[in-house]
């Protein structure tokens, strides 16, 4: 008999478990039935029985029945009847159920039939009303035929045994199947309370309407509505029950609103009353349920698509912080300020700007716009990015650099891209463009221009090779590079978008960090742009001679920097070639050093500051590096040699939190040496 | 990077530092043949030189000694680089000319 399929002995030990207890319970709800009997002893006002074996059927599927047919012949044999009778009884009982939990689960979705208005009609139609018209008939021939009933006797025990079966299966199936179907969530204590609250108004009311003190049923109304709307389907089947026990008990006891002159009208009034119940309250919970639950579902929706939402716009977020530099390196003589705007919140743009310090010394300024929006642009963006620093890292002259950042670019991809190289030693720039709307260049005294010449868009398909172009960059000069959100709108067309441009580049006359803001405001007239805009402003300034500071990241392309902004400040110090050798020398040997020993901190910063005063320049090197080994293990002691003979005077400062190595020299220009 | 006979004649032009000696010394080696006869290091139109840079002249000089190879150095009188030279004591391991053709005729004379 057993059916599974991996452990067939197990699976029939535990299915003759199951169907032991179901015998057991179906004889002891049996047995308790009885005791409600009316007008037979096998007919009762409710059959409880009949709903614990559907329920069974429900929950447990049709293979249990065996424990429906035990419980109910055993049940039988030991009240009133043969074994020939009890054998009809419980195969009347055991089609009953067998056929009403298929007419449920064909028609009015099986066991979730309680958790909708529909399925409840349906159940209460199909199992209630119809199949235990079945166990009627079986059961009652079988008495009749065993003697036990008179052939006059049958319409009236035949309606009884009808109408306790169905009772029976309209109290007792949803009470059991709701219960057994969902683990209950702990409630609260306030829950706790209320249900309690409930028990003790239905005891009272219960008591008062069914010993007849004041014999009106429908007193038990607004108890049905309160568990329907506030507590549940559960405990609505609860109540119902409870409400009914209380009802038959009154009426037993000849008391109550269901006193009539014959038993059979009373019992009549008492089953319509149950059934009433059911039929009412048990729909309502069942909607107000759905509709909570939708509401819930619904209001779990919004809640995850909020939180995708949020995702995304950090994704995004992060995305777009990871193509712009965190921080602009600050480099006395030269002042940069950037600025990015979205267009939209959510969108991730494709525009990016970039600065770099390159070997020897120049600054390179890179700004970009790839076409397309979304994660994808965002994705061409970081490789783009990636690349050019890679290649202008190694030092490849602009026109190169963008003629291999081009040939990465894949099919589909494209880019225009703006690469400048100031060197401000020379004070010269030079610079590729690839399809970007030209940088302005503000000279003092001089009206705004465009830095001219550029080639086609990165990946735009055909080789040409870009070629590279120059201008000279004066103190007090400023380059403004922008992306064409800035001067190319729907409202703005881009000539007099770069009219406006120029116009705010050469009326400007503040702080380089205000400048990218301004120039927003001016050239999109506070209005916003359709697209995203980014602005790089760089500004060569005149270096005060009195005293010059730098903070750079430890990293080796920094010592260059320092190198040479010190031989910009040394002449404007009165250095001659010789003491600029001997300083430059001197200062990044005490760099390259800081940089060596910059070990751990991924952010290490180096911090060079220098002064000048009555001919005598002192310069400190500081770095705020964990030492890896001593210095004498370094490669550098060769240059502490150096230090020590160009300078007049060395002096090494180690602390837990780094060293600082500071420099003195007397300038020696114009004295005979 | 030129080569004059038997000699490889390198010049390094602007700055050497800790961000490109490591690059130029690659350079450097993979440029010079085994049966070059020596090197020319032309400095001339070098402008700045460090510690590190000083390093990679003298492990040149020694990675050629035991190829049984020779550099000779390039430095003009009026070049910077000599303030460091002198610290360094480089003219104790390397052979300094003025100009290249000076350089060039030393390695005829042997």
């Amino acid at each position: 008999m057993a059916t599974d399929q991996t452990h067939p002995w197990l699976q029939g030990n535990r299915r003759i478990v199951t169907v032991l207890a179901l015998a057991a319970v179906y004889f002891v709800a049996a047995r308790a039935g009885l005791q409600l009997a009316f007008v037979h002893a096998s007919a009762t006002a409710v059959w409880p029985p009949t709903g614990i074996a559907l329920a069974a059927l429900l929950l447990l599927g049709p293979r249990v029945w065996p424990g429906i047919f035990l419980g109910a012949f055993l049940a039988n044999l030991t009240t009133a009847g043969t074994v020939w009778t009890s054998v009809g009884i419980a195969s009347g009982n055991t089609l009953e159920g067998l056929l009403g939990a298929y007419l449920v689960t064909r028609y009015a979705g099986g066991r979730a039939a309680f958790d909708r208005a529909q399925g409840i009609f349906l159940f209460a139609a199909l199992a209630a009303v119809a199949s235990t018209t079945v166990s009627a008939t079986i059961g009652v021939t079988s008495l009749t035929l065993g003697g036990f009933a008179r052939w006059s006797e049958v319409p009236a025990i035949w309606l009884t045994w009808w109408l306790g079966d169905a009772s029976g299966a309209l109290l007792v199936t949803p009470l059991v199947v709701l219960w057994a179907r969902s683990r209950p969530a702990s409630p609260s204590r306030e829950q706790v309370l209320e249900r309690l609250l409930l028990f003790a108004v239905t005891l009272i009311i219960g008591g008062v309407v069914f010993a007849g003190a004041f014999a009106f049923e429908y007193l038990t109304v607004p108890l049905l509505v309160w568990a329907a709307f506030r507590l549940g389907r559960r405990e609505t089947a609860t109540l119902i029950a409870l409400l009914s026990v209380i009802a038959i008990w009154g009426t037993l006891h000849g008391r109550g609103p269901f006193t009539a002159p014959s038993q059979n009208t009373s019992l009549l009034l008492l089953q319509s009353f149950m059934a009433m119940m059911v039929l009412f309250s048990l729909p309502l919970a069942a909607v107000v349920a759905e509709r909570s639950g939708a509401m819930t579902a619904e209001v779990r929706r919004r809640v995850r698509l909020e939180q995708a939402l949020e995702v995304e716009q950090s994704i995004s977020d992060t995305l777009q912080r990871s193509l712009l530099p965190a921080q602009l390196p600050r480099i006395p003589g030269v002042s940069i300020a950037a600025l990015y705007v979205s267009a939209s919140p959510e969108a991730v743009g494709g525009d990016w700007y970039d600065v770099l310090l390159l070997p020897g010394g120049a600054i390179g300024l890179v700004i970009g716009d790839v076409a397309g929006k979304g994660v994808a642009a965002a994705a061409t963006t970081a490789k783009l990015r990636h690349a050019l620093r890679a290649y202008a890292l190694e030092g490849h002259p602009p026109a190169d650099v963008m003629d291999r950042v081009s040939d990465l670019l894949e099919r589909g991809e494209m880019a225009t891209v703006l690469y400048l190289v100031l060197d401000p030693l020379a004070s010269t720039v030079r610079y590729t463009c690839a399809g970007h709307p030209p940088a302005v260049l503000v000279e003092p005294g001089r009206p705004a221009r465009f830095l001219e010449g550029s080639g086609l868009p990165a990946g735009a398909g055909m080789r040409t090779g870009y070629s590279e172009h120059s201008a000279t960059i004066a103190a007090g000069s400023t380059l403004i590079l922008y992306t064409d959100g800035l001067v190319e709108s729907s409202r703005v067309d881009i000539e007099q978008g770069l009219a406006r441009l120029r116009a705010a580049a050469g009326s400007f006359n503040g702080d380089v960090d205000g400048l990218p803001g301004r120039i927003a405001s001016d050239v999109l007239e506070g209005g916003p742009s359709a697209d995203d805009v980014a602005i790089l402003v760089l500004r060569v300034t005149a270096l005060d001679p009195s005293q010059l500071s730098m903070r750079l990241p430890a990293l080796p392309n920094s010592v260059p920097t320092v190198r040479h902004t010190l031989q910009r400040w040394l002449t404007v110090c009165g250095a001659d070639d010789a003491d600029t050798f001997a300083v430059c020398v001197a200062t990044g040997e005490a760099c390259t050093n800081a940089v060596e020993h910059a070990y751990g901190p991924v952010d290490a910063l180096i911090e060079v500051h220098a002064a000048c005063q009555n001919g005598v320049v002192t310069v400190s090197v500081r770095d705020r590096g964990t030492w890896r080994l001593r210095r004498e293990q370094m490669p550098g002691g060769r240059g502490m040699q150096v230090m020590r003979a160009m300078m007049d005077r060395v002096d090494i400062d180690r602390d837990p939190t780094g060293t600082t190595v500071v420099l003195a020299y007397a300038l020696r220009a114009g004295m005979t040496r | 990077m030129e080569s004059r006979g038997d000699l490889v004649v390198a010049a390094i032009h602007g700055e050497i530092d800790l961000t490109n000696s490591p690059r130029i010394g690659s350079q450097l080696f993979a440029a010079i043949p085994n049966t070059a006869r020596g090197v020319i290091l032309n400095l001339s139109q070098t402008t700045y030189i460090d510690s590190r840079g000083v390093q990679l002249i003298l492990d040149a000089i020694e990675r050629l000694h035991t190829r049984k190879q020779a550099m000779h150095l390039v430095v003009p009188a009026a070049s910077p680089l000599w303030r460091l030279f002198g610290i360094l004591s480089i003219a104790q391991v390397a052979v300094i000319f003025q100009t290249v053709d000076a350089a060039v005729d030393a390695f005829g004379e042997r």
